[in-house]
């Protein structure tokens, strides 16, 4: 690949990433909006908040780990995307893995923690310590429908597992060859975005929002871009390895989008689960269900 | 070296810390707040700090006539203020020796069970939001707004509708208007097992709230507990039936009761005395047409009204709790004491911080919000 092609890729896929991210934000507040008997927010309103979050004038800092840390947020991130193939674009994707992307996936959480950790507020600092609970929880079941899915399609190569689905049709897709291994993995990527019953570390009414907490301006605007990032990230891995990645850009959005809707109608129908138990329900439900798929998947 | 009028700090343990819930806190409810000490995650002081919607009206009431306070005294509960209009009336009425005409009577049950409905939806969903069940906090803004608006049509106001007043009531039903209650009770009757299925029946939110804030039966009796936060820990004690005002004896009702005395336990009894105020409706609308006759009884001149001399201590039950008004007459042309005993003094202050201690920081917003405290009636 000539350097300016991949130079081109590299800026590309993470914008790609931040613009569909913001449609898939916009998209889960519609649709939570309308179970809810609300009209929603405008088709522009996700690109107006991060505007207007970062056209503010920054007041007080908490110093400079704790803007180091809000940048290892967005930076780990960017470095997930190149990553992450999407059609007609492979970035690093080729030369990486999915253990190369699971540990960038682990830079936002650490840099968040970074951060929030100075601003010495006990919610944000409770926060943090939940959203690491958390990540232990959803770790365990992710980890082994990692595992799972190397054991299948005998490497960890992103590309080559897309292009082995795509060469066998549907009946070769992840969710046909492993439909247990995708179900626990559909609960863990939902388990990472936080959102009920899941949504431990943000709990406004426990924590006062937890890691936002003394997040202002450009800060909380750097949050809202994660999670355009994270909301994206996190539905390109479930469709790459059990949805058999985008054939094209229509079949990509389409695939990427319902992963998203699932995970934002099981929100709106959930209260939030407590800590220990969602460390209990996640090492007990998804943890089962994906090492009963391992036995599945090693047997064959 | 050190200066002689040196002397160490003293340094609590690194894991224990002070939170403060409030009065800016998505978990609290109103402005209000509670000053915790926690070890870890597990609450080991808690302190119920009010204040902050402080008016002074008990004093304010003492400088204004007996008939311009109607206007004051909605606003000591604003989820549910109708019980506080009724109850001040009761109280003028018995020093006044007033005899309220029969179609107030219905009318006041008319105002005050869409009241009691429109606070349980009310709290539903701000119970539901401390649990981040955000859907059933939106639902349960949006039914509510629609009992709103019968309020509106009832009274001009929304909110604060000043529609009893010693006497009777201040006017009558616009044309219509109990077809469009019947079609409201029509519609929540429909829409409650949707609440069942979103809320009620949630297994998340019936693991969150089983067993959080428990209260015994002689805790509550010992610590002043009335309401549904009572007849949740078994004890069947409701002022409509046991110590029955206007025409409450007249109308067949039950009162719901659950026995685990913990925050699921008040909301079933909340979400079973919303079908009992459907029932009691119902019968209210079946008959107010056939009951005629004045809305209020002759008054004095309100501006030179001088109430006979005496003390009057009316009850009535509110969404809240049993709501008692203590009020004495010197016979001038205002009251010379008024004293509220409304329920959430003692649910959000001696309950909360007794029942707050012991329990983990996640279940402080949700023991609050399933006691049902409004703030201003304790800032009375």
């Amino acid at each position: 690949m000539e350097w300016y092609t991949l130079l081109i890729e590299f800026t590309l896929m993470p914008l790609v990433a931040f613009v569909v991210g913001l449609a898939m934000v916009l998209m889960m507040r519609r649709l939570r909006a309308r179970i809810e008997r609300r009209v929603g927010p405008p088709l522009l309103q996700p690109l107006y908040d991060v505007i207007k979050l970062y056209s503010k004038k920054t007041q007080i800092s908490h110093g400079a780990l704790h803007d180091l840390g809000i940048m290892m947020v967005i930076g780990g991130y960017i470095a997930a995307e190149v990553f992450l193939p999407v059609p007609g674009m492979m970035g690093m994707a080729r030369e990486g893995d999915l253990i190369t992307l699971i540990y960038l996936m682990m830079v936002p959480s650490l840099g968040l923690a970074l951060g929030v950790g100075q601003c010495a507020n006990p919610n944000g600092s409770i926060g943090i310590s939940r959203a690491l609970t958390s990540m232990l929880a959803y770790d365990v079941p992710f980890i082994i429908v990692v595992a799972g899915a190397i054991m299948v399609y005998g490497t960890s190569n992103l590309p080559t597992i897309i292009e082995m689905q795509q060469a066998g049709g549907v009946a070769a897709w992840g969710i046909s060859v492993m439909p247990l291994l995708a179900i626990a993995g559909l609960i863990s990527t939902h388990a990472m975005l936080a959102k009920e019953p899941f949504e431990v570390y943000v709990a406004p009414a426990e924590i006062a929002t937890g890691p936002m907490v003394e997040m202002s301006g450009k800060y909380l605007g750097a949050l809202f871009v994660m999670q355009c990032f994270q909301i994206y990230t996190v539905s390109v891995i479930f469709v790459t390895l059990f949805l058999g990645g985008g054939e094209n850009w229509l079949f990509f959005l389409l695939k990427i989008f319902a992963v998203a809707a699932i995970s934002s109608s099981v929100t709106v129908i959930f209260p939030r689960y407590k800590t220990d138990q969602v460390i209990r329900w996640l090492w007990k439900w998804p943890t089962g269900i994906a090492l009963l798929g391992l036995a599945m998947v090693m047997m064959k | 070296m050190r200066p002689e009028n040196y002397k160490s700090v003293e340094h609590p343990p690194s894991h224990e810390y002070e939170l403060n819930f409030g009065p800016n806190h998505p978990g609290i409810e109103g402005n209000y707040a509670l000053k915790v000490k926690l070890e870890g995650d597990v609450v080991t002081e808690a302190k119920a700090d009010g204040g902050y919607l402080h008016r002074g009206f008990e004093k304010l009431m003492e400088t204004r006539l007996w008939m311009q306070n109607i206007a004051l005294v909605p606003r000591i509960c604003v989820p549910d203020p109708v019980p506080m209009e009724v109850v001040y009336s009761l109280g003028v009425e018995e020093l006044g020796g007033l005899e309220v005409p029969a179609r107030a009577q219905w009318l006041r049950v008319l105002h005050l069970e869409l009241s009691r409905i429109a606070a349980h939806l009310f709290t539903f969903g701000g119970h539901a939001a401390t649990t981040g069940m955000y859907s059933n906090m939106f639902w349960g803004v949006t039914d509510r707004d629609y009992v709103l608006d019968l309020f509106e049509q009832m009274s001009g106001g929304r909110v604060y509708h000043m529609y009893n007043v010693p006497g009777g009531v201040r006017r009558d039903l616009p044309d219509g208007f109990l077809a469009r209650v019947s079609e409201l009770l029509d519609y929540l009757e429909r829409r409650l097992p949707q609440y069942d299925d979103l809320f009620f029946a949630n297994a998340v939110f019936i693991d969150r709230a089983r067993g959080t804030g428990t209260l015994t039966q002689e805790q509550a009796l010992s610590w002043g507990v009335t309401g549904p936060n009572l007849r949740a820990c078994g004890l069947s004690f409701d002022v409509r039936r046991d110590d029955p005002y206007l025409v409450y004896d007249q109308l067949e009702f039950d009162i719901p009761t659950e026995t685990a005395g913990d925050a699921l336990a008040r909301t079933l009894v909340r979400r079973a005395e919303l079908i009992q105020s459907i029932r009691i409706l119902r019968q209210v609308i079946a008959r107010l047409p056939g009951i005629d006759g004045p809305i209020r009884c002759p008054l004095p001149n309100p501006l030179a009204w001088n109430v006979p001399m005496g003390e009057a201590y009316p009850r009535v039950e509110s969404s809240k709790g049993e709501l008692c008004f203590y009020l004495v007459s010197t016979g001038g042309d205002r009251p010379h004491r008024v004293h509220v005993r409304g329920p959430s003094s003692m649910h959000a202050v001696q309950v909360l911080e007794r029942l707050s201690i012991g329990t983990r920081i996640e279940d402080v917003a949700q023991t609050m919000f399933s006691l049902d405290a409004c703030p201003p009636e304790v800032d009375r």
